[in-house]
C-alpha cells in the first residue's frame, strides 16, 4: 500500500514545493526591496538635506523610496509569472475605472502637484486657513498636515488648500502687531499717543524701525477706538503681544487714562418728563412697581 | 537728499585696504605683537594686563569656594557665586539707564548676598570642579547696531568730519584659566530694529541712540556703551543727510582705556563722487582718543585683512 501511495504524494509535493519556492522568492524580493528602498530613501534624505529644503528633501526621499519599491514589486510579479506588458495594459484599463471612482483623490493629487510647484509655504512654516492655524508638518500628494498651536494634528486636503485663501504667517522675517484699545472720550489724545509710544519704545522686542504707528479707528459707542501697530520679529510675535497688552494696561493705569466699559446714557429727551427716581435705604424692601 | 548709511562687510573681498591713521600714536599693546585681529596676541595682552584693571572690573578676578562676588556696571548688577562644582549667576537692572556707577566687591557683603539670593533666581552652571579664576570682559553686540543720531545731521559736499557714536555693551562671564564661557549679558538690553530696503529684505539689528558728538571732551562717561569714532568723508557734490549708521560691531575689537572708557576700532566711511556707493574701512587698533588702552578684546567675527564695504544703492533716496 505504502509503495503505491508514495509516488503520488511526491509529485503533489514537488508541484507544491515549486510554487511555494516561487512565492517564497517573490516574497524575498519584496522584503529585500522594501528594506533597500527604506535604506536608499534615508540615504537620499541625508544627502539631499544639505542642498534642498525640508519639503523637497521629504519629497525626494519618497520618490526614491517608491521608485525602488516599484522596481522590486515588478520583478517580484515577474517572478510569479506575470508579464509586465499585460500588467501595464490591465493597469491602463484599471486606471480609467479607478479614476472615475476616485475623482476626489485624483483632484487632490493634481492640487498637490500644483502646491509643490507653486510653493506658497514650506515645511516648518505657520499657515492659517479659516480658523485653523498651525505649523506645516508635511506636504504630501493628497493632503497637507498641520500641527496646531494647541498640539492637534490637522489634515487638510490639497484641493481645499488650492481653492481657499491661505495665509502664510511666517513668510517674511518681520510682522506687524496690531493692538486695538479704546480710551474714554474725555482723554487727551496727545497724552494717550505719548503713553502708547513710550510703551512701544520701552519694550526691547518691539522694533524701533519700522516705527510704531497709532491709528484712530473711529468714534466707538463707548470709547475712542485706537490701534497701536508695532513691528516685531516673527518669532517674538506672541510674546510681544502679551507683553505690550499688559504694559499698555499698566501705563494707562499709571497715567490715569480710562479704558471705558461699554455704557449707555439714558436720556429721556426734552419732550418727556424726567425719570422719577426714588432713593431706597439699604435693607428695606420695596414692592415691585411702587415707584413714586 | 535723505541718505541712510549702511556699512556692509564682505570678508571674502580683498578690495579696499585698511587705512591706518597717520595721527595714531604708537600702540604699546600692538607694538611687539603683530597687529593681527585674531584672538592669539589679543588674549595674551588681556592676560598680562589683567592685574592693572582689577580696580575697574574688567579682567580677571578670584573667588574662593563658597564666595559670592557682586559687580555693578552702570545699570546692571551682577552676582556670581562659586561652589565646589558649580557656578551660579544672577543679575538685575535698575530703571535708571543713565546710571554710571562702576564697582566690584568680591566677596560681597553677607547681608547683600542674603538679600540677593532671596530676591533673584540664580542660574546654575555645573562642571567637574571649579577653579578660582573668573573673567569679566566687555563684548559688543552679536548683531549689527543701527545708530541713530538724536538729531540727524547734514554733511556738506566735499567735507570730512569725525563723529563719536556709541553702541551697547555686553558682559561676558568666563571661568577658569581656559576661559570657559558661562554667559553673556547685555548691560542694557537694546531695542531690536530692522535695517533694510523693505520689510521683506534686510537684517535684524539692535538700535542705539547717540548724540553723535564731535569732540571727545563732550563725551559723557557711560559704562554700558562703547565708543566708535566714525570718520565720514563726503566726496560727492550733494549734501549728505545722515539719519542712521549701521555699525558692523561684530567685526570690531574693543579697547579698555583709562577711566573705564571702552573704545572700538575706528571706522572710515567715504561716499564716492557718484554718491551711489560708499567704502568703509575698519581702522584696526585703538583710536587716538583712547587714553592708554590697557586691555584688548577680539571681535566676534574676523573679517580678514582687507575689508570692502559699500552702502547699498537701494537705500539712497
Amino acid at each position: 500500500m505504502d509503495e503505491e501511495v508514495n509516488p503520488v504524494i511526491t509529485i503533489n509535493d514537488l508541484m507544491m514545493n515549486e510554487r511555494l519556492w516561487t512565492i517564497g522568492r517573490a516574497l524575498a524580493i519584496l522584503i529585500v526591496g522594501f528594506i533597500l528602498a527604506k535604506i536608499l530613501g534615508s540615504v537620499s534624505q541625508r544627502v539631499s538635506s544639505k542642498y534642498l529644503d525640508a519639503q523637497r528633501t521629504q519629497l525626494f526621499r519618497r520618490l526614491v523610496f517608491y521608485l525602488v519599491l516599484a522596481l522590486f514589486v515588478i520583478s517580484a510579479l515577474n517572478q510569479l509569472g506575470f508579464k509586465l506588458s499585460v500588467l501595464l495594459g490591465a493597469a491602463g484599463i484599471l486606471s480609467v475605472a479607478v479614476g472615475f471612482a476616485s475623482q476626489t483623490s485624483a483632484s487632490n493629487v493634481i492640487s498637490g502637484l500644483f502646491l509643490i510647484g507653486e510653493r506658497p509655504f514650506s515645511v516648518g512654516d505657520i499657515i492659517r486657513l479659516d480658523d485653523t492655524m498651525g505649523e506645516v508638518l508635511s506636504i504630501d500628494l493628497l493632503s497637507v498636515k498641520l500641527r496646531t498651536i494647541d498640539n492637534l494634528y490637522v489634515r487638510i486636503p490639497n484641493e481645499t488648500l488650492i481653492k481657499s485663501l491661505v495665509t502664510t504667517v511666517t513668510r517674511f522675517p518681520i510682522r506687524r502687531l496690531d493692538i486695538r484699545v479704546g480710551v474714554a472720550y474725555k482723554e487727551d489724545l496727545s497724552k494717550v499717543r505719548q503713553v502708547l509710544f513710550e510703551v512701544a519704545r520701552k519694550n526691547a522686542l518691539a522694533l524701533e524701525e519700522p516705527a510704531p504707528e497709532l491709528f484712530i479707528l473711529g468714534f466707538g459707542d463707548s470709547a475712542l477706538d485706537l490701534q497701536l501697530s508695532v513691528w516685531v520679529q516673527k518669532d517674538n510675535f506672541l510674546s510681544l503681544k502679551t507683553a505690550v497688552t499688559e504694559e499698555i494696561k499698566v501705563a494707562f493705569d499709571r497715567a490715569g487714562i480710562e479704558i471705558p466699559f461699554p455704557h449707555r446714557s439714558l436720556y429721556a429727551g426734552s419732550a418727556t418728563a424726567p425719570f422719577p427716581v426714588r432713593i431706597v435705604e439699604s435693607g428695606r424692601e420695596t414692592p415691585p412697581g411702587s415707584t413714586e | 537728499m535723505a541718505v541712510v548709511w549702511s556699512f556692509f562687510v564682505d570678508p571674502r573681498s580683498g578690495m579696499g585696504k585698511n587705512v591706518s591713521k597717520s595721527t595714531q600714536p604708537p600702540d604699546p599693546l600692538r607694538g611687539e605683537a603683530s597687529p593681527g585681529r585674531g584672538s592669539g596676541p589679543v588674549q595674551d595682552a588681556c592676560m598680562t594686563m589683567s592685574a592693572a584693571v582689577q580696580t575697574v572690573c574688567w579682567g580677571r578676578s578670584s573667588l574662593a569656594e563658597g564666595q559670592t562676588g557682586k559687580w555693578t556696571i552702570g545699570p546692571l548688577t551682577l552676582w556670581v557665586k562659586r561652589l565646589t562644582r558649580e557656578w551660579r549667576i544672577a543679575f538685575e537692572r535698575t530703571d535708571e539707564t543713565e546710571q554710571t556707577l562702576v564697582e566690584s566687591a568680591a566677596p560681597a557683603r553677607a547681608e547683600e548676598i542674603e538679600a540677593a539670593e532671596a530676591r533673584l533666581t540664580f542660574e546654575r552652571f555645573l562642571m567637574r570642579a571649579t577653579t578660582q579664576a573668573l573673567h569679566l570682559s566687555p563684548a559688543l553686540a552679536d548683531r549689527s547696531v543701527v545708530v541713530r543720531p538724536a538729531t540727524p545731521f547734514h554733511l556738506l559736499a566735499r567735507q570730512e568730519t569725525t563723529v563719536f557714536v556709541s553702541s551697547p555693551l555686553w558682559v561676558k562671564i568666563e571661568v577658569g584659566d581656559e576661559k570657559r564661557m558661562l554667559k553673556e549679558i547685555p548691560i542694557l538690553r537694546p531695542s531690536d530694529t530692522w535695517f533694510g530696503p523693505s520689510t521683506r529684505e534686510g537684517e535684524l539689528c539692535y538700535s542705539s541712540r547717540t548724540q553723535a558728538r564731535m569732540t571727545e571732551d563732550e563725551l559723557p562717561f557711560r559704562p554700558h556703551l562703547a565708543l566708535t569714532p566714525v570718520t565720514i568723508g563726503n566726496e560727492s557734490q550733494a549734501v549728505l543727510n545722515v539719519e542712521k549708521i549701521n555699525l558692523p560691531v561684530t567685526y570690531l575689537s574693543l579697547y579698555c582705556a583709562a577711566g573705564w572708557a571702552v573704545w572700538t576700532d575706528g571706522l572710515e566711511v567715504k561716499l564716492a563722487e557718484s554718491a551711489q556707493t560708499a567704502t568703509v574701512n575698519i581702522l584696526p587698533g585703538p583710536p587716538a582718543q583712547a587714553q592708554k588702552p590697557v586691555l584688548t578684546f577680539p571681535p566676534r567675527l574676523t573679517a580678514g585683512r582687507g575689508v570692502f564695504t559699500r552702502a547699498m544703492g537701494s537705500l539712497f533716496a
